[in-house]
């Protein structure tokens, strides 16, 4: 009983043994894969309030938290704890259903997404990824037109005037980019002829050049910037301009369901930093020291995630930096750049490379 | 009927609806935490109106929004109708390039001309004018 | 199948779609400041000009062929069937000319080049997905065209009720489809028959039939699926109207004989009287009686012309039907000449109503008033149309019903089963000559208020005097068309044996 649960063994169960009786390997491997993902994830979203707050300061030529723990570490933690103890106050005009249905499905998008995502090549045995679908990339731009429903029902519960608006704006923003996004990824999809995500970082090995950002530099463009406006980040930021709308669509809510919101926002902007350093950026290969095959040691394994998360994190303090460097569109500028320049160009990329594609072939 | 080839990857889908579950409870526990944990603060009137800076808040609460966030909605569905459209074509691209590559090219052009002459038409109406 | 013989095939569809993107653009783009008159001239030259080149297309360059055994069928049937569809097409696009009920003049010629793919589509397709999606396609846009005076309330009101029925028949038709799929696995509809080997009486096979049955005879306006037609005929502006009473019901005629007879071809049934049996043809013969009742006696009472039409066009389906119900070529050649010949009559009718529409108001009985007095032309057209719809010789209407009666006993032969549903076709024939004379009374026997006459536009009236004379014309030689529908199902014959 003892050597049957302990953590070697734990690790390491071989392919027709039962854990428990009943959990088969892959539903045990797959379990500990999302539980370490999801925490991974709620940490990163946590601690980039802080690397934003510590960035800014730099930025801005001021300290930043540097209070609670050594370089302001705990200040995440400080903040969580805050927002749990502060009076959870639901508006006596709101409609109820809604108003707690809202932040509730904010992390659901940013969360689901990273399940396509393979964030390594092998660990041991397992594959490093939650869901090997074979329509990887199609599941993800679903799950990311689930981000609007959140702010969308936010400022429709919230039943006043402003945060409807800011609500609406908000949402046609959104919708608007989600066309450009979608359409911007097609070009790669014509040169690899696999929507699976594991396929598309493998054929981004071999050298540096094969990284797609620079097969398909137009396509990184659009959706560099329609990320941007899906996140609702700097410069599509309209939707929460403090001076604009009194904060927005999230006007009426406070504590833990204010910050939701904005965990959300965080999990999403990491969601689509790991897209675009799974989609332009090779993933977790390096094209030098053979690290573009799949790993065989645990080492080079655990040195595939490291990539990987370092592409990712490197993306992230990109955005972050950007927020505050750049100022905003305003909103007749932010729609007429997604509708009259982003989609004829992401259409006329798609016509470019077909026809490039078959004059090659 | 499912095929077969297509059971393995229905496999793939328990993953899924695990972080599903996971995220759903992490979000519904923090928001449980958060009824538990706060406090209780007392509630005088004001704090069950609206807030518009401060003011008490003037008219309805719902407020009247220009039809232009409809045109989008509605345009936003035709576009992303044809970018689904695009999808499936984009993967059997490389492949049938070999065996038919007039069709593949020339059917997909069609498409996108009719549909680009339809975006040049709602241009020029100005339903995607937002100057105000 | 190369792209380039697929354009070849599909030829006479793109220079109707090439159309269609010159009228939207030319409106757009040149003339989106200039007269009214002006746009709805050059958009109804451009309208003619693009049907007359893909008749033109399909006379001159015969190409047959076929997708994929049946999701696109071109053979010598179609082909007149179509190039009928675009002559319709024209003439209403003609007509348009005479009214001015709204602004967006190219939308609206759009539209109606739009509902002819969606016609034209219908006409060729064997698969039960492809027909779907051409029949969706003429639906919609026949929905937006009964919409479309947007100042106009009855206008609102045909539309939507056209749009809600029309929605809910189509969510019935594609059930029935998904049935039929499920009981063979098959879509193209010549595998559905082979495949459907359970008897005509499983519940089944019973379920999807009706439902297909629901989904078609809303198309052709037959009881119990006519509620839509009295109001959408009155309501919308009247070349919506005509096209739906003229093209729409060729198209869905045509789907609704290829679906029966050789999608279905082996839940056939017997209508006779003593001797029913289970299948569509029970159920078509019920269907044809019912519109026959409804739609002649109902007719009896009506005071507004467009809605007399309206139900004379239920009366006719039932007429019609007849043809489906033969189950045999000559059935289906006389299903065709009837259709077609009454799309040109109701295209004149309807012409007519527009003209005394514009210039006095109304459509109500009392506004054809002394017609003979104020517009010769018009009340010949009139009196020429109405009566090829009552059936009087030597005009195409008479003769379209005796070939359909005598297709069906011959059907039959030797027993005369189906006789009671031609009796009564015959009977209520009778009666209908009422409802139509009641209008020829008001044109050539009353005294107007007024006896001013009426301004005609020319190329109106051109149009009028070709669709009358068209009526005489098969009226008084029938072989014309009916030859050479019978030479183009032989040549057909493969995909319809009988």
């Amino acid at each position: 009983m003892e050597s049957y649960l302990s953590i070697p063994h734990l690790l390491a169960v071989a392919g027709d043994e039962k854990i428990f009786g009943w959990v088969t390997p892959f539903v045990w491997y797959s379990a500990i894969k999302v539980l370490v993902a999801v925490g991974l994830m709620l940490t990163m979203v946590a601690y980039t309030v802080w690397v934003e707050r510590r960035v800014s300061a730099f930025i801005q030529d001021r300290i930043g938290p540097n209070r609670v723990g050594i370089f302001g570490l705990l200040q995440p933690l400080a903040d969580g704890v805050k927002s749990f103890l502060k009076e959870d106050f639901v508006p006596g005009h709101v409609r109820k259903v809604f108003f707690w249905i809202a932040p509730g499905i904010m992390l659901l998008p940013g969360l689901l997404s990273i399940a396509v995502i393979p964030f390594g090549s092998k660990l041991g045995e397992q594959d490093m990824v939650i869901a090997n679908l074979n329509v990887g990339l199609l599941y993800t731009f679903g799950i990311t037109s689930l981000s609007v429903y959140g702010i969308v029902l936010a400022g429709y519960a919230s039943n006043s005037k402003y945060p409807f608006l800011g609500g609406i704006r908000a949402s046609a923003q959104m919708i608007s980019y989600e066309i450009s996004m979608g359409l911007s990824v097609i070009p790669i999809l014509l040169i690899v002829g696999d929507l699976n995500l594991g396929n598309i970082v493998a054929y981004q090995g071999g050298s540096l050049w094969g990284w797609f950002i620079f097969k398909a530099p137009l396509s990184f463009v659009i959706f560099a910037a329609a990320a941007f406006a899906e996140t609702n980040r700097l410069p599509f930021d309209m939707p929460e301009a403090e001076n604009e709308l009194v904060a927005g669509y999230n006007v009426e809510y406070s504590s833990i369901k204010f910050a939701l919101f904005f965990m959300g926002e965080y999990a999403s902007m990491i969601a689509v930093s790991a897209m675009m350093a799974t989609l332009f950026f090779g993933g977790w290969t390096l094209p030098f020291f053979g690290l573009d095959q799949p790993a065989t040691t645990w080492l080079g394994g655990l040195l595939h995630i490291a990539i990987f998360l370092a592409k990712t994190c490197a993306w992230i303090f990109l955005m972050v930096w950007i927020r505050w460097m750049w100022p905003r569109f305003r909103f007749d500028q932010l729609m007429d750049l997604g509708w009259r320049r982003f989609i004829p160009l992401a259409l006329a990329n798609i016509v470019i490379t077909a026809v490039v594609l078959w004059l090659k072939a | 009927m499912v095929v077969a080839m297509g059971l393995e990857q229905m496999d793939q889908y328990a993953p899924v609806l695990m972080m599903a579950l996971v995220a759903i409870a992490a979000s519904g526990g923090m928001l449980a935490a958060s009824v538990i944990a706060g406090k209780r603060g007392h509630r005088p009137a004001i704090k069950d109106t609206a807030y518009e800076c401060g003011m008490i808040p003037i008219g309805s609460n719902s407020a009247r929004f220009a039809v232009k966030f409809y045109l989008v909605a509605m345009l936003f569905i035709l576009f992303d109708i044809e970018t689904v459209f695009l999808y499936p074509w984009a993967v059997v691209y490389k492949d049938m390039l070999t065996t038919n590559a007039s069709l593949i090219l020339g059917g997909m052009i069609s498409f996108m001309a009719i549909l680009a002459v339809g975006f040049a038409y709602i241009l020029k109406k100005g339903a995607l004018n937002w100057r105000e | 199948m190369n792209y380039g013989e697929l354009l070849k095939l599909l030829a006479p569809e793109s220079i109707l779609a090439l159309t269609l993107l010159l009228v939207l653009g030319a409106d757009a783009t040149f003339l989106s400041g200039r007269a009214p008159g002006l746009r709805r001239a050059v958009a109804a030259s451009l309208t003619v000009a693009g049907c007359m080149g893909a008749i033109y297309w399909i006379f001159f360059f015969p190409i047959h062929g076929h997708l994929f055994s049946g999701v696109l069928v071109v053979d010598p049937l179609t082909q007149v069937t179509k190039q009928v569809l675009l002559l319709l097409t024209a003439a209403t696009a003609l007509l348009t000319l005479e009214t001015a009920f709204t602004p967006h003049v190219g939308e609206y010629f759009g539209l109606q080049l739009l509902a002819t793919l969606g016609f034209l589509f219908m006409v060729s397709s064997e698969d039960i997905l492809t027909i779907f999606v051409a029949l969706e396609l003429a639906s919609l846009s026949l929905y937006m065209l009964a919409s479309f005076a947007k100042g106009n309330l009855a206008s609102a009101e045909a539309g939507l009720k056209y749009f809600l029925y029309g929605g809910l028949a189509s969510a019935f038709l594609l059930f029935g489809f998904s049935l039929l799929y499920g009981l063979t696995g098959e879509t193209l509809l010549a595998k559905i028959a082979a495949k459907i080997t359970t008897t005509p009486r499983d519940p089944l096979l019973v379920v999807a039939i009706s439902m297909v049955l629901t989904g078609l005879g809303f198309k052709i306006a037959a009881v119990p699926f006519q509620l839509w037609a009295p109001d959408v005929y009155e309501g919308a502006p009247t070349p919506s109207a005509a096209l739906i009473a003229s093209g729409s019901k060729l198209a869905s005629f045509f789907l609704l004989e290829k679906m029966m007879t050789i999608g279905l071809s082996s839940a056939v049934g017997s209508g006779a009287f003593h001797a029913l049996a289970a299948g569509w043809v029970p159920m078509l013969a019920m269907l044809a009686g019912l519109s026959l009742i409804v739609g002649n006696l109902t007719a009896l009472a009506q005071t507004s012309v467009k809605r007399l039409l309206a139900y004379s066009a239920i009366a006719h389906a039932g007429y019609a039907l007849l043809g489906v119900i033969a189950n045999s070529s000559q059935g289906f050649v006389a299903l065709l000449f009837y259709v077609m010949t009454y799309g040109f009559t109701v295209l004149g009718a309807f012409g007519v109503v527009a003209v005394v529409e514009r210039q006095t108001g109304s459509d109500r009985l009392e506004a054809f008033a002394g017609l003979s007095r104020r517009s010769p032309v018009l009340a010949g057209v009139l009196f020429v149309c109405l009566l090829s719809l009552a059936g009087i010789p030597p005009l195409a209407g008479f003769f379209g019903k005796f070939y359909l009666f005598a297709a069906i006993l011959r059907a039959g032969a030797p027993s005369l089963g189906i006789l009671w549903l031609v009796i009564l076709a015959i009977a209520l024939s009778a009666v209908s000559l009422f409802y139509y004379l009641q209008v020829l009374k008001q044109a050539f026997v009353r005294e107007a208020p007024l006896e001013l006459p009426f301004s005609v536009k020319p190329s109106t009236q051109l149009v009028l005097i070709l669709l009358a004379l068209c009526v005489i014309l098969f009226g008084c030689a029938p072989d014309l068309l009916v030859s050479k529908l019978l030479l183009a199902l032989k040549a057909a014959a493969p995909g319809l044996v009988f």
